[in-house]
């Protein structure tokens, strides 16, 4: 069995040097892959799957299960017998041994213009799914990955259940040519692109838009929002104290009791800890971001777009024009020093991949953008659009709701405690309406004939773009305040994502309904 | 405050809300009471059996126990009934509508060529009643995918052979 896999591995490398010499002069270059290399025959994954396989569940292993592992290495015989290191030890073995296992059971190949999946150690699975519906192969590599030519793809399907899976590793040449099997037998099924068929390989001809030198990437690792990481890692301090405590036999907790003893106040404490979390996330987003962003790429290519980064595990997604159904970008203020946005495409996926699968920009300058949407919604920049405001009554709602009602409990909380000062928690209401009448007058949302631009929030400024034809759906919802004022949120929900537009004049958002289902009724556009 | 520049009159557009909603079958009526009763009745074998294991015989607290566990049967009785009445579906040429809620009110319509597929399913207690939930289910499993819970069961299967045949003739136009 082994050597015929190695066989095949053989034929991958020569068939892929066949594959781009043929390239450029024959358009029916596809059979030829397909030829070059035999998907309707099952293969397995390449070989150096295995030590992926391995190196991933040391990865989870260690994850999962390092309290028991720091025990194991600083005091191995708590419990005597070496209880713990046998523990682990045989679930370590069990899983390796299930893992391997699982490489040799593990089998894909194209059958009927499906590609089939074969897994399973205990209970053996089948998953097919049709080619055509495939929306998007994405590869991945890490280290090891490109030491050997190696590629993850991951493969989804839209469909509402988990039809997304991960090939872990197969050859490049191999990977490239089951992407372009499996574009070439979506183009014949859409009408539209038959016509420039003619000029086949368009995924040769790519514009660079983007790309982030090193300068850029130290404004984006700058501009993140630190304080979101700064209370993850503080939540996770929190929650793994007892573990650390008592593998180092370490006594945090008694020691912050002590301090508070000594009359030391929690606002101390909290003051003197900010800012160390503060520098420490500060690195972490610094570092993460260079890891993850490094090199970023970013191409229009004749279907879509395509963006590559990463400096150990690189990354290549691909979206094609029609999946994208949300252009989403944003900045903060630091962001918008450097003028800077953060773009997102949301594209076509099933709920459990659409996070992963959207193309995410970290940082994109206005000029890039407005080029990035020109290409995908030329429309919406020649047509007029209105702007619209939505109704003042939020402003109420919310100084109501996150005004008036908590600062009432907190004076009722600190009442016994603080006695009149307790009543210094009525400014809260000040600075919520402040802050209310600040998202009621930035929330704009722009309408034209073809499509909807929102623009909203006060720190973060967020806009989203959307096409009326990809809407599948539009939902009125009012809460019972709502009801009685003649308000409504307005959701436009679309195959990778939903645009809510809060507290519309129902009037306004029943006549703006009947337009958009009309538009994406009449309009016989490939929507995804 | 209304929109200027589109194209059609949004006065001369198909309106959903002068649409005439079907109601759920009856049926699903009486099982929501039913489902409602019988979870009541749960509560108030819980309840008493609290009061009478903590030996507090028939203080005040337990009359205003018994008097809240009334109010909110009372109160959910009634929002089964609302929301029976408000509850409806209607399907229009190119598309479904799906009105619902009480609280929170919400219309949601599909056009029926974004529709992927339709389920019927049938839970226990709808068993009972033969009725069934018709699942109407889009792309990318976002939310606007409906559930028409309370249906006759041939009915269901009606509507779910109306809209795949919907479906199937979008796809051959193309």
């Amino acid at each position: 069995m082994m050597r015929k896999n190695e066989d095949n591995g053989q034929e991958t490398v020569d068939g892929g040097r066949e594959d781009h010499s043929e390239r450029f002069d024959d358009s029916t270059f596809n059979n030829d892959v397909v030829s070059a290399f035999d998907f309707s025959k099952k293969s397995r994954q390449s070989g150096a799957a295995i030590l992926l396989i391995l190196l991933r569940l040391v990865k989870t292993l260690g994850r999962q299960m390092w309290p028991i592992l720091l025990i194991i290495l600083f005091n191995p015989n708590k419990d005597g017998d070496y209880f713990y290191l046998k523990v682990f030890a045989g679930i370590a073995a069990f899983a390796a041994v299930r893992s391997i296992i699982g490489w040799f059971k593990f089998y894909f190949y194209i059958e009927n213009e499906e590609l089939v999946i074969e897994r399973g150690v205990f209970s053996k699975s089948k998953l097919n799914v049709p080619i055509d519906r495939i929306q998007t192969v994405n590869f991945k590599q890490n280290l090891i990955h490109q030491f050997f030519n190696l590629v993850s793809i991951e493969i989804d399907t839209a469909g509402s259940s988990g039809n997304e899976f991960v090939i872990q590793a197969i050859r490049k040449p191999q990977a490239e040519a089951l992407r372009s099997y499996v574009e070439s037998q979506k183009k014949e099924v859409t009408p539209s692109e038959v016509l420039t068929k003619e000029t086949p390989h368009r995924e040769e001809k790519k514009k660079l838009i983007l790309q982030l030198s090193p300068i850029d990437l130290l404004k984006i690792g700058v501009s993140q929002n630190h304080f979101r990481t700064a209370g993850v890692i503080t939540l996770f301090f929190w929650s793994f104290l007892d573990d650390i405590e008592q593998a180092f036999n370490w006594k945090f907790m008694e020691a912050i009791h002590d301090y508070f003893e000594n009359g030391s106040s929690f606002l101390m404490i909290f003051l003197m800890i900010l800012p160390f979390f503060l520098i420490v996330s500060f690195l972490i987003t610094l570092v993460s971001s260079v890891l993850r962003d490094y090199n970023l790429k970013f191409w229009k290519t004749e279907t879509g777009f395509k963006i590559q980064s990463g400096l150990f595990n690189k990354k290549e997604n691909s979206a094609n024009l029609n999946k994208i159904q949300l252009l989403i970008w944003s900045s903060n203020p630091l962001k918008r020093i450097f003028k800077l946005f953060t773009l997102r495409m949301s594209q076509a996926a099933s709920k459990a991949v659409s996070q992963k699968n959207a193309i995410n920009i970290p940082g994109i300058y206005p000029l890039e953008l407005e080029a990035v949407q020109q290409m995908w919604f030329p429309a919406q920049m020649h047509i007029d659009s209105e702007e619209h405001h939505i109704s003042k009554l939020i402003t109420w709602r919310k100084v109501l709701y996150q005004g008036v009602v908590p600062a009432i409990i907190l004076v009722a909380i600190f009442w016994s405690h603080w006695g009149y000062y307790s009543l210094s928690w009525l400014l809260l209401i000040g600075y919520v309406y402040w802050w209310a009448n600040q998202f009621y007058k930035t929330w704009i949302y722009e309408v034209s004939e073809e499509g909807l631009r929102t623009n909203s929030g006060v720190i973060t400024r967020t806009h989203v773009l959307l096409q009326w034809y990809k809407i599948q759906g539009v939902r009125i919802r009012q809460g019972l305040y709502q009801q009685r004022k003649d308000v409504a949120d307005l959701i436009f929900y679309t195959a990778a994502g939903s645009v809510l537009i809060p507290y519309v004049e129902l009037e306004k958002a029943k006549m703006l309904r009947d337009f958009v289902i009309f538009k994406a009724e009449i309009d016989g556009r490939e929507w995804m | 405050m209304t929109f200027q520049n589109l194209p059609v009159h949004t006065a001369d557009l198909p309106r959903v809300s002068e649409l005439h909603f079907t109601q759920l079958d009856p049926k699903s009526r009486t099982s929501e009471y039913f489902a409602t009763t019988v979870l009541f009745a749960i509560l108030f074998v819980v309840v008493n059996i609290i009061i009478f294991t903590s030996g507090g015989g028939f203080a005040w607290w337990v009359w205003t126990m018994y008097l809240v566990w009334l109010i909110l049967f009372g109160l959910t009785m009634w929002l089964v009934e609302k929301n029976y009445q408000v509850t409806g579906y209607a399907m229009r040429q190119r598309d479904i509508v799906f009105q619902t809620g009480v609280i929170s009110k919400s219309v949601t319509t599909i056009p029926f060529k974004r529709i992927q597929h339709v389920e019927i399913t049938e839970g226990p207690i709808q068993k009972l009643f033969k009725l069934a939930s018709l699942k109407v289910f889009t792309a990318g499993g976002s939310g606007s995918d409906l559930t028409i819970s309370g249906v006759q069961k041939d009915d269901a299967a009606m509507i779910k052979e109306f809209i795949t045949g919907k479906i199937d003739a979008h796809d051959e136009e193309e």
